[in-house]
């Protein structure tokens, strides 16, 4: 068989016969390692080399030849020998297969090729993306929503039942104990634990994308929306991330070699709608554009994309002028079925996470809300025994509504939710639970017994099955549900219906969708504030938190007067 | 001669934009597989920056008290938890101009 020696080039192979010829006089040396290969490991700056050839007579000197041998041919090459030598391997590795390899003239497509020929195609690509998002929505809102109700009612029945008669067994019924409890954890946490299901939906939906690879496509599609506003493209990692929460997202900006660059993402990740903010989206929906509802929520994430190319664009031309697109290039997974059971894994995983967080966060913020609720400031309430009109939090959020009035919805219960909102998102409709839900919130009738409850909750599980199987034909236009048949709204969502009815003149709906866009666009919340400052400075801190507040609160003024002129 | 990997370089400059390493394969003429090794020489010499995984070495990112509270973790993050490894091309931008074209 005969041996294949690489060429390595004129100058390349004159050091290593320089090299050979020195080793061949190194007996310690030349009785332990064949000269040629040495030689070129030696050139290739083989890491393991040098220690064990130094502990040998003459070591030193080889390896002092061959630093003097690597300096000249850098010179020679403009380039470091190693590199060289990895060079020319490839070369006489890409002209064996080639003369070896029959039969694939042109270029060779296999399945994932073809695929990716259309849901990464420079026109098509960013369409397909979006009608993906479009239908994770749809089957978020529409198959998912079946399912609020059951959870809402299990909460506010049987559960605060429960509670309630466990107050009164210690004695404490009637007493501020038990309005923390009825009326400050299981009104803010439990409305926030109702959206649950359409978390599961989301993280299912989006873990079956992933399964079959797709979101790595979904990334390079993103990626040349970034380059559109002159993020280089690394940048649409932290964008990506932001789509799940703000504050990793500002962290992964670290990956960015460019300042400008870490800047501007980190300016324009809080843009992206994070997964918190989706309870708002449906919550609201729900009231105001039951039908619409996955538009809806589609329609906040791509308006946030928008937002952030727009201002992305003006920053890049303004404040961050950016000065190179690096190509990159991305290595894609095959594509391939999904099993139930990777994205049942990645499903719980993510919607555990949630609910621990909601066991944090959002009850240490219900808590603080319920105290501000309960502290008279006005009236002749006591504590906990006030009218929430006259309480610390009405007053406090009073003094801010007055800047909504022109958005539609100036009220002190529509203020302080947002206002909550800069601790986290999710709280925001655990307040609004609070404030617009606290007079009907008290638990009413007599206590039903263990069977009767766990009946009354099977019956409504079953309620939202059937709901949810006549809206699944709903993704494809096919409508099983009963039009006639309207869901009686509960007793929160009429409160926050009649509220921004009265705020906003008459135009509740176009009010809604103000408060929409204000949630998305305004600061994400404290944590992605310390995020934004450790990783840029105070004072792009402070441009963030005044600039996007600025921002959604003009987007929200324009979109009410805009939607009341078209007649919303 | 242009060695393949100068080829890969020359052909990357030409690219405004990301592009699929099968596609970067093909118009070098090398195999994909062949092309990951090359990369790797490309990533050791410096000419090409790995894009690191968002939070390497960042677990402050995720540790929890510092973190969204419906965040999951990078490694479980629905939008993130499969992406692409990708690799930049770094450009001395004073030295080499970049053609306009993909």
């Amino acid at each position: 068989m005969s041996r294949l020696v690489v060429d390595y080039g004129s100058d390349v192979e004159t050091a290593i016969a320089l090299l050979v010829g020195e080793i061949e006089e190194t007996p310690d040396v030349s009785e332990r390692y064949a000269s040629r290969w040495l030689a070129t490991a030696l050139l290739d700056e083989d890491p393991g080399l040098v220690e064990p050839l130094t502990a040998l007579d003459g070591g030193d000197r080889l390896v002092a030849t061959r630093d003097r041998l690597a300096e000249e041919l850098r010179g020679a090459l403009g380039e470091q020998a190693d590199t060289a030598i990895a060079a020319a391997r490839f070369q006489t590795a890409n002209t064996i297969a080639r003369a070896a390899i029959v039969g694939q003239t042109g270029k060779s497509r296999d399945r994932t090729d073809r695929i990716d020929a259309v849901l990464t195609n420079r026109y098509l690509g960013i369409p397909i993306f979006l009608a993906l998002m479009w239908a994770v929505f749809k089957i978020t809102t529409d198959i998912a929503g079946a399912f609020l109700d059951w959870i809402d009612s299990a909460v506010s029945g049987p559960i605060a039942h429960f509670v309630e008669s466990f107050v009164s067994l210690i004695g404490l019924d009637g007493t501020w104990v038990e309005s923390l409890l009825i009326d400050g954890v299981i009104a803010g946490v439990g409305a926030v634990l109702v959206f649950v299901p359409i978390l599961l939906a989301l993280y299912l939906a989006l873990a079956f994308l992933e399964d079959t690879g797709y979101m790595a496509r979904a990334a390079f599609v993103m990626d040349r929306v970034m380059r559109g506003v002159g993020l280089q493209g690394k940048a649409f990692l932290p964008m990506l991330v932001g789509f799940g929460c703000t504050v990793p997202a500002v962290y992964a900006t670290r990956t960015l070699e460019d300042e400008r660059d870490r800047i501007l993402t980190s300016l324009l990740v809080p843009f992206m709608s994070c997964g918190a903010r989706l309870p708002v989206y449906v919550l609201i929906s729900a009231v105001f554009f039951p039908q619409h509802a996955g538009l809806v929520v589609f329609g906040m994430y791509l308006l946030g994309i928008l937002v952030a190319l727009t201002i992305g664009l003006v920053l890049k031309r303004t404040l961050l002028p950016v000065t190179s697109h690096a190509p990159t290039i991305m290595e894609m997974p095959p594509y391939r079925l999904p099993t139930f059971r990777t994205i049942w894994f990645h499903t719980w995983t993510r919607v555990t996470a949630f609910i621990g967080g909601a066991g944090s966060i959002i009850f240490g913020t219900m808590i603080v809300v319920w105290f501000l609720m309960a502290v008279p400031v006005s009236g002749d309430g006591g504590f906990a025994d006030t009218d929430v009109d006259d309480s610390a939090f009405a007053a406090m959020s009073g003094a801010v509504a007055p800047a909504f009035d022109p958005a539609g919805f100036g009220t002190w219960e529509a203020a302080g939710s947002l206002l909550t909102g800069f601790v986290a998102k999710e709280v925001v409709v655990g307040t609004m639970a609070q404030v617009y839900g606290i007079e009907d919130a008290g638990v009413e009738g007599p206590s039903p017994s263990i069977a009767d409850s766990a009946r009354e909750i099977g019956t409504g599980f079953a309620g939202a099955m059937l709901g949810a199987l006549r809206a699944t034909p709903g993704i494809i236009g096919i409508d099983l549900t009963d039009a006639d048949a309207e869901d009686e709204p509960s007793s929160l969502m009429a409160s926050i219906r009649v509220s921004f009815e009265e705020s906003s003149g008459g135009h509740s709906a176009a009010a809604a969708l103000a408060f929409l866009v204000f949630v998305l666009l305004y600061t994400p919340c404290m944590a992605a504030v310390a995020a934004i400052r450790q990783e840029t400075s105070t004072r792009w801190m402070w441009l963030s938190i005044v600039g996007q507040t600025a921002i959604a609160w003009a987007f929200a003024v324009v979109f009410f007067q805009g939607a009341k002129v078209l007649g919303l | 001669m242009t060695s393949v990997l100068e080829a890969l370089v020359d052909e990357l400059r030409t690219v405004q934009g990301p592009i699929r390493s099968s596609d970067l394969a093909d118009r070098v003429g090398v195999s994909e597989s062949a092309l990951s090794g090359m990369i790797d020489v490309l990533v050791a010499k410096g000419r090409l920056s790995p894009a690191e995984s968002p939070g390497a070495g960042e677990s402050v990112a995720c540790s929890g008290s510092a973190c969204g509270s419906s965040c999951v973790g990078l490694d479980q993050c629905a939008f993130i938890a499969n992406v692409p490894a990708c690799y930049t091309l770094i450009v001395d931008a004073a030295s080499v101009p970049l053609p306009a074209t993909e």
